[in-house]
């Protein structure tokens, strides 16, 4: 049997769990818990442990156990929460999160850090939990306690004569209700013979009614059985453990004294030369045997009754609890949505992706050739095919979106945990988790955020006392954001803490060389400083930003997703870092521009609108546009492709990123196309303004702009121009 | 139309079971009540436990009628062998464990 | 013909590793999240056991074998629960819910394969 796919399942499974146990805990800080929390809670590590014991992962079993046990006394109400008790929970799922993560790596499993929490979630557990702790074994039912044979008390030479049978004697009287309970004794004699052979069956029909007069769903049969096997008495019993509360099962071992057959006949109710008929017939006894055993129990019934010698009734008697009934209904609408969910391989999934990116551009080529075969019906076919294909793209992407949300869960413990460790007091407001963005996209933002997490509230929000003295609430804001932009989807991470202190990053950037004493800097210039590799805080390391990941780190992370990292600080209020990302790196609905003869592609979100490059403003770095000023650069002087003459007409592409505008002039607009991204080669990795490649419908390669970089660069451009007036006019004579 | 001291034949389908013995005996029962002897074909059974082996048993048990089960089929004849009932019953049970299974 | 066993259980990975090793012992297997799921996913076709936790959200296992044992089509189909070791009153209830077979969590495949073909054959 292959597990490792339900093993994936069971990693995934558990991460959830664990997830879903945190938000509870947290919650548990705050507000007293409702019922159908407290019970979520506790089937949080109830279903870790069961799916944990299935594949034999004893370390897990045996912590998350004790887990349980606290859990379950707690929505038992035997104990109540604590911060201490929190705490202590906390850690424990961290421990486990551990553990799992551990399976997840084939790592060995960290059992002894459990240790010391073990001792203390013993604490909060009651004395059945501390026992049943050591309970790595997974069993079925606990064998039945088998009362101890109870031996005659009187043992004379003849009755304890063993005599010959070398096989069990099984005798089996069930229930009247067993068939109508479900079970069914000729499935549980057949199952005998996985433990042995089946010497002999004898069904009893003895006590059978007839048709008319019985009721054919009460149990009238009786079986007596032989049975060849090596197993233990209590194998055997466990064959009917699910039968055994009104069944009258009696296990006779091979070469039993004769004692016990004569037990066994005077227990049962069937007359006792028959029943040593059917001894014989099953060849536990021979007639010999049986005529003497008959003749000595003659005998001793003068003196004292057989009676109850043996009888290993394996019936355990349902103990009555008298608890009363608790409701349990779980609101809980997330795990309820698991059934309408299918969990894929990324790796699937990735290859769908692939070849829906073949698809689109094998149908833009299809509509190419449509158009030039100037065919109205061939046109037609194309349209439809290719309109078909952009929803089956649309679809393949929407399957990789994921919310962000999945990334924001996580930032309500590290805020706790950090807040504490720093003695600050900190809200977190999470809003627009639903926003979604590709499952790659939120696997790799994680990092970057929490260092920006980590950062607002290690240096942006301030202590309790210096909130006091300026006037704040002694609580922080921690604001987590996301939402939609144009093709974007924009993360905001937000304090309202003290600002960034412009005098200081700027006095550490000059002192680090990043700038020089007399650089003019605007307030917003200054800010991205941090950003910049080399500035370090060092003078406030603390334990938490000491991990020697510097803003610049972050930046460069999010860069590499296609990303723009932006700071917005007022001073006394607070800091904004701001990350916009792209919602998926595979396809983008594109917009063709020519130039020189080179196709280029911009994504279509950003474009805003086109329009005639003026004679006028045919060199400097910005043009008028509406009594706006809209700084704009050349793409035939950014790629150097000016070797070919210009055309008369030229046009301007207006786009925007992150709510600045510049114009690109380029020589032609050639429209909407669909753009598969392919990865850059290393040739243009380093390429300033191109963010990827794709093959055109004609087979042709296409530079995909980048748009946040060109942005940047025309304002920066445009900066030049105006401040530096000197070098442009040299440049223009 | 009823034929006076005459056979009836049923053939059951499905499962001789916990969950269709009521029924069955009902129709058995039945029968017997209109006909002397009862044929049963088990041709047609998938399933049987138990509570269908009991009715099989029970049936015989019809003080001047006569039921006898004919072509049983291998779900029948397995349990049988289990229960070592195959004598019992006093059905040729060869003859209907050689014959090939009857299409439905 | 093969037999059918439905397994219910809020654990996608318990259900997986259950019903693989049912399928490899030649059972039909149906899947289900928890009570209510389950009782959707029968709608009264023939299963022959029925393996159902205790702790599930929506639907419990009890609330689901008392529902279960309403149907007349289901009045006999044997019920294993689930359950934990020190659950003596979720056994009570699950008892006069209708559930007389138990295994105890956490248990192996092949323990659960062996108490499916000790009720089905």
């Amino acid at each position: 049997m292959d597990l490792s796919q339900a093993l994936a399942t069971f990693l995934d499974e558990s991460r959830d769990l664990l997830a879903q146990m945190e938000d509870i805990l947290l919650r548990a800080e705050t507000v007293a818990l409702p019922a159908e929390d407290m019970h979520a809670l506790f089937r949080c590590a109830h279903t870790i442990k069961g799916s944990a014991g299935l594949f034999g992962l004893d370390a897990v079993v045996d912590f998350t156990h004790v887990v349980e046990n606290v859990l379950d006394r707690l929505r038992n109400g035997e104990i109540a929460f604590s911060d201490e008790l929190i705490n202590l929970l906390l850690e424990a799922q961290d421990h486990i999160a551990r553990l799992v993560r551990a399976v997840a790596d084939a790592a060995p499993l960290p059992e002894h850090e459990g240790e010391p929490l073990l001792a203390r979630l013993r604490l909060f557990g009651d004395a059945a939990g501390g026992a049943g702790a050591g309970g790595t074994q997974a069993t079925l039912p606990a064998p039945i306690d088998t009362p101890a044979v109870t031996q005659p008390l009187e043992v004379d030479a003849a009755s304890s004569v063993s005599i010959g049978a070398e096989h069990w004697h099984l005798s089996l009287r069930f229930g009247r209700d067993v068939l109508r309970n479900g079970m069914d004794p000729l499935a549980f004699i057949n199952y005998l013979r996985t433990l042995g052979e089946l010497v002999h069956v004898e069904t009893l029909v003895d006590a059978l009614p007839e048709l008319a007069a019985g009721d054919p769903e009460t149990c009238h049969l009786g079986f007596e059985i032989a049975l060849r096997s090596a197993a233990t008495k209590a194998e055997i019993e466990a064959v009917f453990e699910f039968a055994q509360d009104d069944a009258t099962i009696t296990i006779v071992a091979p070469n039993a004294r004769i004692d016990d057959y004569l037990a066994l006949i005077d227990a049962l109710d069937e007359d006792a030369r028959r029943l040593g008929e059917i001894l014989v017939a099953c060849g536990s006894v021979t007639e010999r045997e049986l005529a003497r055993a008959l003749a000595h129990q003659r005998a001793a019934a003068a003196a004292a009754p057989i009676g109850e010698l043996l009888i290993d009734q394996a019936a355990v008697q349902p103990r009555v609890v008298e608890a009363a009934l608790g409701k349990q209904k779980a609101a809980d609408g997330r795990r309820n949505s698991e059934a309408k969910s299918v969990k894929v391989p990324a790796d699937r999934l990735d290859a769908l992706i692939d070849q829906v990116g073949e698809l689109v551009i094998a149908g833009a080529a299809t509509q190419l050739q449509a158009q030039r075969a100037d065919s109205r019906a061939l046109h037609e076919v194309a349209s439809n095919l290719l309109r078909l294909v952009e929803d089956v793209r649309d679809s393949a992407l929407r399957l990789r979106m994921t919310p962000i949300g999945e990334v924001f869960n996580r930032f309500p413990r590290v805020v706790r945990d950090v807040a504490r460790e720093l003695g600050k007091k900190i809200e977190l407001v999470i809003s627009g988790a639903d926003a979604e963005l590709d499952k790659s996209m939120v696997e790799k933002i994680g990092d970057p955020l929490m260092h920006l997490v980590r950062n607002a509230i290690d240096h942006g929000i301030e202590a309790p006392a210096r909130r006091a003295q300026a006037g704040k609430p002694a609580r922080g804001t921690l604001r987590l954001n996301a939402y939609h932009e144009s093709g974007s989807i924009v993360i905001e991470v937000a304090d309202d803490g003290a600002g960034l202190d412009a005098e200081r990053i700027l006095a550490k950037a000059v002192e680090r060389g990043l700038v020089t004493a007399d650089a003019q800097l605007g307030a917003a210039e200054i800010h991205r400083l941090i950003l910049e590799p080399g500035f370090s805080t060092a003078a406030e390391v603390t334990s938490l930003s000491g991990r020697g990941v510097g803003m610049d780190v972050v930046k460069s992370n999010v860069e590499a997703l296609r990303g723009t990292l932006d700071i917005a600080s007022v001073p006394g209020g607070g800091t904004t870092m701001r990350i916009c990302l792209p919602l998926t790196l595979a396809i983008i609905d594109g917009f063709q521009v020519g130039v020189a003869g080179s196709t280029f592609i911009l994504p279509l979100d950003a474009v805003i609108e086109c329009i005639e490059l003026p004679a006028a403003a045919q060199t400097a770095g910005y043009l008028r546009l509406r009594d706006q000023v809209l700084p704009f650069l050349r793409l035939r002087e950014m790629f150097a492709l000016d070797t070919e003459p210009r055309p008369v007409r030229q046009n301007v592409v207006v786009v925007r990123f992150a709510g600045r505008q510049a114009g690109i002039a380029v020589d032609a607009l050639l429209g909407e196309c669909q753009t598969v991204i392919k990865p850059l080669g290393r040739l243009f990795e380093r390429v300033a303004g191109v963010a990827g490649s794709t093959i055109l419908g004609t087979g042709e390669v296409a530079l995909i702009l980048d748009v946040p970089q060109l942005v940047q660069r025309a304002i920066t451009h445009e900066g030049r121009a105006t401040a530096a007036v000197q070098p442009l006019r040299t440049l223009a004579a | 139309m009823k034929a006076p001291a005459s056979a009836m034949s049923l053939r059951p389908q499905g499962e001789l079971g916990i969950y269709t013995v009521a029924t069955l005996r009902h129709d058995w029962l039945q029968a017997l009540g209109a006909h002397d002897e009862l044929e049963i074909d088990l041709g047609g059974i998938t399933e049987i436990d138990t509570a269908g082996l009991q009715l099989m048993l029970m049936a015989k048990r019809c003080p001047g009628k006569t039921v006898r089960f004919v072509n049983h089929a291998d779900a029948v004849l397995r349990l049988l062998e289990l229960a070592n009932l195959g004598g019992a019953l006093g059905d040729p049970l060869l003859v209907a464990r050689t014959r090939p299974q009857p299409q439905e | 013909m093969s037999k059918t066993v439905l397994i219910v259980d809020d654990s996608a990975s318990l259900r997986q590793v259950v019903s693989l090793s049912l399928k490899g012992a030649g059972y039909a297997v149906i899947e289900a999240c928890d009570g209510r799921d389950a009782l959707g996913k029968l709608a009264g076709q023939k299963v022959h056991l029925i393996i159902s936790d205790v702790n599930m959200p929506n639907m419990d296992g009890i609330a689901f074998v008392r529902e279960l044992k309403k149907n007349p089509s289901y009045k006999f189909t044997p019920v294993i629960m689930l359950t934990t070791e020190a659950a003596e009153e979720k056994k009570r209830l699950g008892q006069e819910a209708g559930a007389r077979a138990w295994v105890v969590k956490p248990f192996q495949p092949q323990q659960m394969l062996a108490a499916v073909s000790k009720l089905v054959m």
